[in-house]
């Protein structure tokens, strides 16, 4: 199965652009959907998922478009939803059963089997006759990304997976997923927790107000930031110094001072060494120094709190 | 659109639906209140009313009645609530990217809503089914079930969900979308329900809905109609929804499609809803040209029906009819054209005379035929005619509100309007269907008093009838395949009826009592077990008891009681003096007696046992037979008005229990066989003359009705009747068609008695009755001119009634009594006591009036006795003693003396037509009497200074200026009454169960008045509401103060309510009374001293105005609180 979006444009009544002009092509395997709150992702996600319309360009299912095979798109899709709340009263099996049975599993027998090895992939077959809203936050997501798979759906597309998760139940949550992704389906991870990107995807994208701003693959996306990454040790009065020079993305406290992380071309004054980045880093490099978007994201912000006045 | 998907959706849907609480808690409820409902007026353990189960179709009727309205206001609720999940915040999203179309998915929910509804509705009807079968008198029946489900729940759910989800998709607000469509069924159930013949009515409450066993639905194509528009509608609504659903639609093309459907539904619901309207209109208009095209010909000249022989076959819905006519012109003047009267659907092939064929042509119902006839001419014609009998001609004068009005009573059943029965099963024709050619219309529209009644020889020949059964007027023979009817007399009119019937018949003497019911509802055999015996007996006596009451023999020689279906209707009506289910020698009864008070004959005999049992006596089986079948006979037969129970469901049967006599009239009231079928009495000047003295014939000259029935009467429509007749002539009444049938009714009886006591104030009610008796005989089934019957009376009587009639007819005034100075006196005549009555009298009006004088002997007015007497009375009241009648002139003042030969305790003054409130005084008599030789009676100058104002006795009634109520909130009734729309009469009710919180006009014998006895009543308040009585004291002194206590005793208890009253408990009412020393407060106890002038102290005052107040505050919390009168009584001016 092959995704290609293609010169895909939305824009929201009002003239808000979400999306411009989008192309990604997507191979099977996980593919991670990365950027900042209101890059796109979300509306990007909606379009390929069938549940808005683009305003122009398409996406391609392999020859299928959304324009006009929706039926044969939906077959094979498989969504999660970034905030998914539970239909009350329906027990947890039901809720499974009640997605397999819409996305075509046929005879009550099979289904049930089908219903009971995915409880069982995601841990949840022991409580399969718990009411699916009384699950704890873990066990919904499971449950929410079981019914996304199941039916073996060719493309599953979830969104902001892991917010709030725990590490353990993170992690686990990965480990279904490229489970996955080993079956020739493409997996569509949408975040902007980089970690989750950089522990499974082969390939991702950078979404920023709708663009796209990089494509490749995890790799690809670091090397741009190698030699970015630097390691100071600075004391208390250096650290309120540097802070307004440099963004810091992680600091330690030591002895007499602590010793922070900052992304920068180069520093100058302090004594640093260069560290190998990963892709939080290159994340960060990316969004600081080539796109300058925090900067500029400030100063929209101020512009439209300026205009509500 | 797959059914796998569609049911998937609705698999969940209906888990989802069912684990509702809010679905579980109204499910709860509408089954609990189904059963309770079921239990309470259908199932046989306490009691229920027959109309409620006689038909085999009423138990799930009222199931699926319930549970329509019920699961609509759910699926409302339901319907916003699902759609607002399906709103959640991505929850729904899953479920959209699935591989189903948007119809899959609202079809999915629709079918889930359904499923559960329906399975719901299986449960109601399961419980009905049981209580059908192990606990009601009702036939099971269950292609009823089936056919309710599916013609009634389903339809209605189906557009509840179509217009609660597009309103919810368009409003896209949960709460307003509740209130709007919650708005729209409680305005559909109340106001927009009985609009343009139901075609608003998405519940189908409003259309005739039973089915009879015999002739199946009333309505079946037209209900049929309405149905299917309904449920295409909603489907086009739910077309729309998924037009209108926010989630992209598999193919985009499908959406035209989508609309296109919608559009398509929706305009075919529509569109079978303007035909349905469009039917009625046609119907309408049909109305309206046959009412128009009767404008056009009727003649005041016409010929006369005088021979009939009417030959019908049948097929199916067909008759081939050939006519033998003899018409005469009976008048003075030559006939250009023969005029006869036929329905219009009949189509006349031919029309001949002795000498061949004569030309004619037909407008509507009119056949004008081109045959002159002179004076005193008889031409014979014969006409054959043809075709179906449509209903539409009948019943044109009945205004279109009472005509299309199917509700009976205030049942929820509906058993349709019938008016004319042709088919394979079962035959019905009246003459109101002018199923043969007459003369003289069955009615006239333009002048519904105008109309003439020919009495004709009719002759019919049924050949080769399709039922096993015929029934028509006069004796029976068959020769071959046809069977004949022969009259022995000229009768108004003639029926025919064909059915599969069982006939039951017995002769009482040399008449022919037979009962005609459908093969298989004999329902009645089985609880009259031991009369068989006994039964004539109790005719017989039944008979001659109403013979003797009506001064009338019966004058056929057979009767015949038939069943017809219970859709079967008629009218009463008062121009015509009789209902159709009345016909010469024929009653009709409807199916099962279903809509006949006491047509239960189980319940009647439990309810009579019930009754023994409270009086601790038991009564045999064979008198607890004979009881009920004269309480049937008396109730359903042989009275004037209508008992309740006819159609009473729900609300008044817990409410109220007590079955009582209703102001409508009894349509099966068999009167008219004595006396509007038996000869018309033709007046050109006063054509109300026929019904008139009918009407005034079949009043008893002793006035019925206990001491009970005159305390607690308030407005009734004979009241209403002389209220009307306050300010409007009898003219004016007969011409105004907004007075209601039971209230001219009433006009017509008062004006009647008006006459007939004129005649009685100088002559002997036995010589006036007899007269009337032994003129009538001699000209029995003929038409007699009101000036013959002048001249004879003339004759015998030596009054001429066309003095009095001309006045009577156009006076638009009434007179008014104020009686003062009642009095009796023992006397001795021929070494017996007598007592002599007297009392003054005055009329300072400038009308003439009557009084009726009546002097009861024995138990008084508020003797009590309850309302027990349903079960109990005979079969009249001759033995009552008859008012001697008093004619009062204008502005006079008379003296009346009357004679008793039993001690007397109350008098009783019938005012006829005046103003006094009751008309019927019941005055109490003095206990004191006086020794007096004086034995004169009659009516004498009387004392007008008895009536004059005397400032010593100074009495302010509630009627009087001095007079006010004072109310605590004022703003609240206010309110009220600009709320209430409606008109009311200005006296209420008593109403004993639920007093009102608020003053309340009311009138009657125990309340004091100069000539209206009002009084206001209230439950016991706080102290707030207060009644405030104010005199003008032109003489200062000590008065002696009384209070009027007109509190009545009601069920043996006191004034009480909530439980009936105790004696024990006391009763008091506290009044302020403001004198020149202060103010005092007084109390006065009610339960004693009952409807007298109570005296409360002496108190002095001053000159000028004098206050005394009366405070809502009781004693008792479940006491009753008067207001009436006050009195102050000088007594001297020592200080």
């Amino acid at each position: 199965m092959h995704v290609k979006i293609k010169d895909l444009s939305k824009i929201y009544p009002g003239g808000k652009k979400a999306l411009d002009n989008v192309s990604i092509e997507i191979e099977p395997g996980m593919f991670g959907l990365l950027g900042p709150n209101g890059a796109g992702k979300t509306t990007l996600m909606r379009i390929m998922t069938l549940l808005q319309d683009s305003s122009s360009g398409t996406v391609f299912y392999d020859d299928y478009d959304i324009a006009r095979d929706r039926k044969e798109i939906r077959a094979l899709l498989g969504y999660l939803p970034q905030d998914f709340r539970f239909f009350e009263k329906l027990k947890t099996w039901e809720f499974l059963d009640y997605g397999a049975s819409l996305a075509g599993v046929r005879g009550k027998r099979q289904r049930g089997e089908v219903v009971d090895e995915m409880l069982r992939k995601v841990g949840l077959f022991e409580v399969r006759d718990r009411w699916a809203n009384r699950l704890s936050g873990g066990m919904k997501r499971r449950l929410g990304i079981a019914q996304a798979l199941v039916g073996q759906p060719k493309v599953i597309i979830v969104d902001e997976p892991t917010t709030g998760l725990d590490p353990e139940e993170r992690i686990r949550f990965r480990n279904i997923l490229s489970e996955v992704s080993d079956k020739d389906a493409v997996i569509i991870l949408s975040t902007h927790i980089v970690g989750d990107i950089s522990s499974t995807c082969k390939k991702l994208a950078l979404l920023n107000r709708g663009e796209l701003k990089f494509e490749g693959s995890p790799d690809e996306m670091i090397a741009l930031a190698r030699g970015k990454v630097w390691e100071i040790f600075v004391t208390d009065l250096e650290y309120e110094e540097i802070k307004e020079r440099y963004p810091i993305i992680s600091t330690i406290p030591s002895e007499g001072g602590m010793e922070i992380q900052v992304v920068a071309e180069s520093v100058e004054g302090y004594s640093c060494k260069s560290i190998d980045p990963n892709l939080e880093h290159a994340y960060v490099y990316y969004m600081d120094f080539l796109l300058k978007d925090k900067l500029n994201m400030q100063a929209d912000a101020i512009r439209e709190t300026a205009l509500a006045f | 659109m797959t059914f796998h998907n569609i049911s998937s959706v609705s698999r969940y849907e209906v888990k989802l639906l069912r684990r509702s609480w809010l679905f579980r808690i109204f499910a709860v409820l509408a089954l609990v209140v189904i059963t309770f409902l079921h239990v309470g007026t259908q199932a046989n353990m306490n009691g229920y009313q027959w109309n409620m189960v006689a038909l085999s179709s009423s138990i799930p009727f009222v199931n699926i009645y319930i549970f329509n309205i019920a699961q609509s206001i759910i699926a409302v609720f339901l319907a916003g609530d699902f759609m607002k999940r399906d709103k959640k915040l991505d929850t729904a999203e899953v479920t959209y990217v699935r591989p189903m179309s948007n119809t899959d998915y609202i079809l999915g929910k629709t079918w889930g809503v359904v499923r559960v509804f329906v399975s719901l509705n299986l449960v109601a009807l399961a419980i009905a089914a049981f209580i059908n079968i192990f606990a009601s008198e009702s036939a099971f029946n269950p292609w009823a079930y089936v056919f309710y489900l599916f013609t009634l729940s389903i339809p209605s759910l189906v557009f509840v969900l179509g217009v609660s989800f597009l309103v919810m998709n368009l409003v896209k607000n949960q709460a307003i979308t509740l209130i709007l469509l919650l708005g729209y069924v409680i305005v559909t159930l109340l106001y927009l329900g009985e609009e343009a013949w139901g075609a608003f009515d998405f519940f189908a409450v409003t259309l005739p809905n039973l089915f009879s066993d015999v002739t199946g639905h009333p309505d079946l194509l037209r209900y049929l109609t309405q149905r299917v528009s309904f449920f295409l509608a909603g489907a086009g609504m739910l077309a729309f929804t998924v037009v209108l659903m926010k989630r992209l639609p598999q193919h985009p093309r499908k959406q035209v499609f989508l609309s296109v459907l919608g559009v398509l539904l929706l305009a075919a619901g529509v569109s079978g809803c303007i035909v349905y309207v469009a039917d009625y209109q046609h119907r309408d208009a049909a109305r309206a040209s046959y009412v128009e095209k009767y404008r056009l010909h009727i003649t005041p000249d016409g010929g006369v029906l005088t021979d009939a022989r009417v030959q019908l076959r049948q097929e199916g819905k067909k008759i081939t009819v050939q006519a033998r006519l003899t018409v005469e012109n009976q008048g003075d003047v030559l006939l250009p054209s023969l005029l006869l009267y036929l329905n219009p659907s009949l189509d006349v092939t031919r029309l001949s005379g002795m000498n061949g064929e004569i030309p004619f042509r037909r407008d509507g119902q009119v056949i004008i035929a081109e045959r002159s006839l002179r004076p005193l001419e008889r031409v014979e014609l014969q006409v054959d005619y043809s075709g179906e009998v449509s209903e539409d001609i009948c019943y044109l004068d009945v205004p279109d509100e009472e005509f299309y009005n199917t509700k009976t009573g205030n049942s929820v059943l509906r058993y349709g309007k019938r008016y004319a029965f042709v088919g394979d099963d079962f035959t019905l024709l009246t003459p109101e269907a002018v199923w043969y050619p007459v003369t003289a219309p069955p009615v006239n529209p333009a002048s519904l008093y105008n109309v003439r009644k020919d009495f004709t020889r009719f002759d019919l020949r049924v050949i080769n009838p399709r039922q096993p059964v015929v029934i028509s007027q006069g004796s029976t023979r068959q020769e071959g395949d046809t069977l004949f009817f022969e009259n022995e007399q000229p009768l108004p009119s003639m029926s025919l009826v064909m059915g599969n019937y069982e006939r039951k018949a017995m002769m009482l003497d040399t008449l022919e009592i037979a009962l005609y019911c459908f093969k298989g509802h004999d329902y009645f055999s089985e609880d009259f077990t031991h009369l068989a015996d006994t039964l004539p007996s109790v005719l017989r006596w039944a008979r001659d008891d109403y013979e003797i009451r009506k001064n009338r023999d019966y004058p056929f020689k057979r009767l015949l009681l038939v069943e017809t279906p219970v859709s079967f209707a008629t009218y009463a009506r008062n121009w015509k003096g009789a209902s159709e289910y009345v016909q010469p020698e024929i009653v009709l009864l409807p199916e099962l007696g279903a809509t006949l008070p006491n047509g239960s004959f189980k319940m009647s005999k439990r309810r009579v046992q019930q009754w023994e049992r409270r009086g601790n006596s038991n009564i045999e089986e064979i008198d607890l037979e004979m009881r009920v079948v004269r309480d049937f006979v008396q109730n359903t037969l042989l009275s004037e008005n209508t008992f309740t129970g006819e159609g009473n469901l729900f609300v008044p049967n817990f409410l109220n229990n007590a079955p009582g006599w209703s102001s409508k009239l009894n349509k099966y009231d068999i009167s008219p066989l004595f006396f509007n079928h038996v000869t018309f009495i033709q007046s050109d000047d006063f054509p109300v003359m026929d019904v008139l003295l009918n009407v005034m014939l079949k009043q008893e000259t002793t006035t019925g009705g206990g001491g009970m029935m005159r305390q607690f009467s308030g407005m009734n429509d004979a009241q209403r009747a002389a209220e009307y007749l306050m300010n409007k002539s009898f003219e004016q009444a007969i011409m105004d068609d907004t007075v209601l049938p039971e209230i001219f009714y009433e006009l017509l009886k008062l004006k009647a008695t008006y006459l007939r006591n004129y005649i009685l104030t100088y002559h002997a009610p036995r010589d006036f009755s007899s007269f009337m008796k032994e003129f009538i005989l001699q000209r029995q089934f003929s038409t007699v001119n009101f000036t013959d019957l002048n001249n004879v009376f003339m004759e015998s009587f030596n009054i001429n009634l066309m003095d009095l009639i001309p006045a009577w007819y156009t006076v638009n005034r009434t007179p008014l009594f104020i009686i003062r100075g009642v009095n009796t006196e023992e006397t001795t005549i021929d070494d017996y006591t007598r007592y002599v009555i007297s009392f003054h009298v005055h009329n300072p009006t400038p009308v003439e009036g009557i009084l009726s004088v009546r002097i009861e002997g024995g138990r008084g007015f508020g003797g009590g006795g309850g309302f027990g007497s349903f079960g109990g009375f005979g079969f009249g009241s001759s033995t009552e003693q008859a008012p001697s009648q008093f004619l009062i002139p204008a502005n006079s003042y008379k003296k009346i003396r009357v004679l008793s030969d039993n001690r007397p305790n109350n008098l009783s003054v019938g005012t006829n037509i005046a103003q006094n409130l009751p008309s019927e005084m019941g005055i109490r008599l003095p206990r004191m009497r006086q020794i007096s030789t004086d034995t004169t009676t009659g009516m004498f100058n009387g004392d007008s200074t008895l009536f004059m104002y005397d400032p010593k006795e100074i009495t302010v009634d509630n009627e009087d200026k001095g007079f006010r109520l004072i109310e605590s909130n004022q703003k609240k009734y206010m309110l009220q009454s600009l709320l209430n729309i409606t008109t009311e009469d200005r006296y209420k009710n008593m109403n004993f169960w639920m007093p009102p919180s608020r003053w309340t006009a009311t009138v009657g014998n125990n309340f004091h008045g100069d000539y209206i006895k009002s009084g206001y009543y209230k439950r016991v308040g706080s102290g707030q509401n207060m009644a405030e009585w104010r005199a003008n004291i032109s003489l200062p002194g000590f008065y002696d103060i009384y209070v009027y206590n007109p509190m009545i005793e009601f069920r043996g208890g006191g004034g009480g309510f909530g439980g009936g009253g105790r004696n024990e408990e006391e009763m008091y009412q506290y009044y302020k009374i403001v004198h020149a020393d202060g103010e005092d407060e007084v109390s006065v106890k009610t339960n004693e001293d009952r409807q007298t002038w109570v005296p409360v102290g002496s108190f002095y005052f001053s000159e000028g105005d004098a206050k005394i107040t009366l405070v809502d505050r009781g004693y008792s919390p479940r006491q009753l609180i008067f207001a009436d009168a006050v009195r102050w009584v000088y007594k001297n001016n020592q200080k």
